[in-house]
């Protein structure tokens, strides 16, 4: 439903997005990872048309937003940046986009409902929480019940009911058919929503997968194995060329299946308490793959 | 603030996109409620209508209280000009305007959910030029017609004084006064209507070019004022064919009832039409840049 192909924007001399190619399907969430700077959300303003690509395309049912007929209708879109007059009410800034698309003024309504601002509909945003006005943003994006949905980091400044809320919200406008491409920090989040991923570093695709292949294609397979008899499981896993870790639960064994494991076990006659894969979380794999993707590398000071 | 926690998943929708396409008309509807649903036009233009009629009656009384004491201020004295005093002050108001209606959305980041709404931006711009346009023309012309009966009710309450002096004996006593039927008054008010107008359009063209508020509205100010003491400054012959295209200048030369008669200023209506070559320069030339530029 969304098409990106060679897209790249320079700003100057900073390459903010390189030759990203990559597309959304319809009837899913696909969410879009990268580190602080990596170029999502210049990468949805240029899918929505507002920043110009340096070269490439990106197309959404097949044609540039700018030709979409009745834009709102077709498209919904929460971009990053608060994109809101703080001196015009909630009501008065959707129905001015209402009005703009000949979507009816009931629609309005609808909409604040939806987001549960009705009560502050009539108050200028100017004196919005950061989380209302996400709720506002999602609420405009909703305005013309478009088939396709940008969401920039929907759950930014959302409490623990509101990012529930949008994870719910999220799926069950995928259940519908709808086209969901969303942005987010939160890996572990994205493990929840998402059925596709799109990650990319430093402007680049670094990978399009689903979820599931995502992590187990980037993070090393583990095995926890408990046992009385750690010394000599250790020996003989190492013996098989197997890399062998104790903490203090008991061992982890590197690179491989739990099957193998416990198949090496039996026929050593050793006795197990525990044989258990270990899942890699989404962050895990997302940092192994954007290690060298990093711009912005948090630095503890060393106290010493 | 109440939440729903789960809400119940949006109605399957039956999507009916209509057909055709999203016009100007609509464009030019989101511009007119977008207008008048924030304080700061509405704070314009009642600025502009109170400095309009303040500033007319002050010029007016102070002008029936001097009557006479400076016999080279009645000399050629207008009567329209005078109750129409307030025009210059007044057009910082209308700068001002005109500059916020782009800049406010470029500062605030709304522009962008202007243009996600309406992806053209040249048809945004000009319903912006439209609705603009419209509102200034109503309330110029009504902040004129206010200022103009007032004016001329202060003027006609000077009284007979003792008066030194070599100038027209109609002049005696007291200032003349007009009407809207006399002579070139009706043409007066138009053209200055128009004036102030245009003058907003050409703000706006600044607000899409600079999009900064302060920075549109510094070119605004920069332009009105100090280029006109710049202009005035510079050798006379430079100076009479630079001059007249400066809008203070055209100024001068639209807002009278009489038509000024001088070599090196234009009339009334080439004035009126310089005004609207600036604006759709300008707002040409933001569209231009708007249209090219990142949002
Ligand atoms: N208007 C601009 N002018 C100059 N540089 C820009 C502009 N917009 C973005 N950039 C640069 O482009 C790069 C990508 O920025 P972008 O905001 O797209 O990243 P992001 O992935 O959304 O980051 P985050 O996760 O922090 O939101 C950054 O290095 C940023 O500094
Ligand atoms: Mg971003």
């Amino acid at each position: 439903m969304i098409d990106v192909t060679n897209l790249t924007k320079r700003y100057g001399t900073k390459v903010a997005v390189n030759d990203l190619s990559f597309s959304v399907a319809r009837g899913s969430v696909t969410g879009f990872l990268g580190p602080n700077g990596s170029g999502k959300s210049t990468t949805m303003r240029m899918i929505l048309g507002l920043d110009h690509p340096t070269s490439g395309t990106a197309t959404i049912g097949g044609k540039p937003y700018r030709d979409a007929r009745w834009p709102l209708r077709e498209v919904g879109a929460l971009l990053e940046a608060r994109s809101i007059h703080p001196g015009r009410t909630a009501y008065n800034h959707l129905r001015t986009l209402a009005v703009a698309n000949r979507i009816p003024t009931s629609r309005v309504n609808e909409v604040l409902r939806l987001v549960g601002l009705e009560e502050t509909a009539k108050k200028r945003t100017g004196g919005f929480s950061l989380g209302m006005g996400q709720r506002l943003g999602i609420a405009a994006a909703m305005l013309g019940d478009p088939e396709v949905l940008l969401f920039d980091e929907p759950v930014n400044g959302l409490d623990p009911e509101g990012i529930v809320w949008v994870r719910t919200f999220l799926r069950s406008l995928a259940a519908e058919g709808r086209t969901v491409f969303v942005s987010s920090h939160l890996m572990a989040e994205m493990a929840l929503t998402a059925d596709h991923l799109i990650v990319i570093g430093q402007g680049r695709l670094k990978a399009a997968m689903s979820v599931d292949e995502f992590i187990s294609t980037n993070s090393r397979q583990r095995v926890r194995v408990r046992t009385p008899d750690a010394d000599r499981l250790s020996a003989t896993l190492s013996g098989e060329g197997l890399q062998v870790a104790a903490d203090e639960h008991g061992l982890i064994v590197y690179d491989v299946v739990s099957d193998r494991v416990g198949e090496l076990c039996s026929a050593s006659n050793i006795t197990l308490h525990e044989l258990s894969p270990m899942v890699a979380s989404l962050e895990e794999a997302f940092m192994e793959l954007t290690r060298d993707d990093v711009e912005y590398h948090g630095q503890i000071e060393d106290a010493r | 603030m109440t939440t729903n926690l789960l809400p119940p998943p949006p109605a399957p929708s039956a999507r009916t996109i209509p057909a055709g396409s999203y016009s100007l008309l609509d464009a030019i509807k989101a511009e007119w409620m977008k207008f008048r649903t924030v304080r700061s036009s509405l704070w314009c233009l009642g600025i502009f209508t109170i400095i309009m009629v303040g500033f007319s009656a002050l010029f007016c009384a102070v002008t029936v209280n001097q009557w006479g004491k400076h016999p080279e201020d009645v000399f050629g004295f207008d009567p329209l000009t005078a109750s129409l005093a307030g025009v210059t002050m007044g057009s910082l108001a209308i700068g001002v305007l005109g500059v916020m209606v782009v800049s406010a959305e470029y500062s605030t980041g709304s522009i962008r959910a202007t243009f996600a709404a309406i992806p053209h931006r040249s048809t945004v711009m000009l319903a912006k030029v439209l609705v603009l346009a419209t509102v200034l023309f109503i309330t110029a012309a009504v902040a004129e017609l206010i200022a103009f009966f007032l004016g001329q009710a202060i003027l006609s309450t000077g009284h007979a004084a003792t008066l030194i002096g070599q100038f027209p004996a109609t002049h005696i006593g007291k200032p003349p006064t007009v009407s809207l039927g006399s002579h070139g008054v009706l043409a007066g008010l138009l053209a200055t209507d128009c004036y102030l107008t245009t003058l907003a359009i050409v703000t706006l063209g600044l607000g899409i070019l600079i999009r900064h508020t302060a920075g549109a509205i510094s070119a605004f100010v920069g332009v009105l004022f100090p280029l006109f003491l710049i202009v005035a400054l510079l050798p006379t012959t430079f100076k009479d064919h630079l001059q007249k295209f400066l809008p203070l200048e055209i100024q001068q030369t639209v807002v009278v009832s009489k038509p000024v008669v001088s070599a090196t200023s234009m009339s009334m209506w080439h004035g009126v039409i310089a005004m609207a070559l600036y604006a759709v320069v300008l707002v040409g030339a933001g569209i231009f840049f708007a249209v090219r530029r990142d949002a």
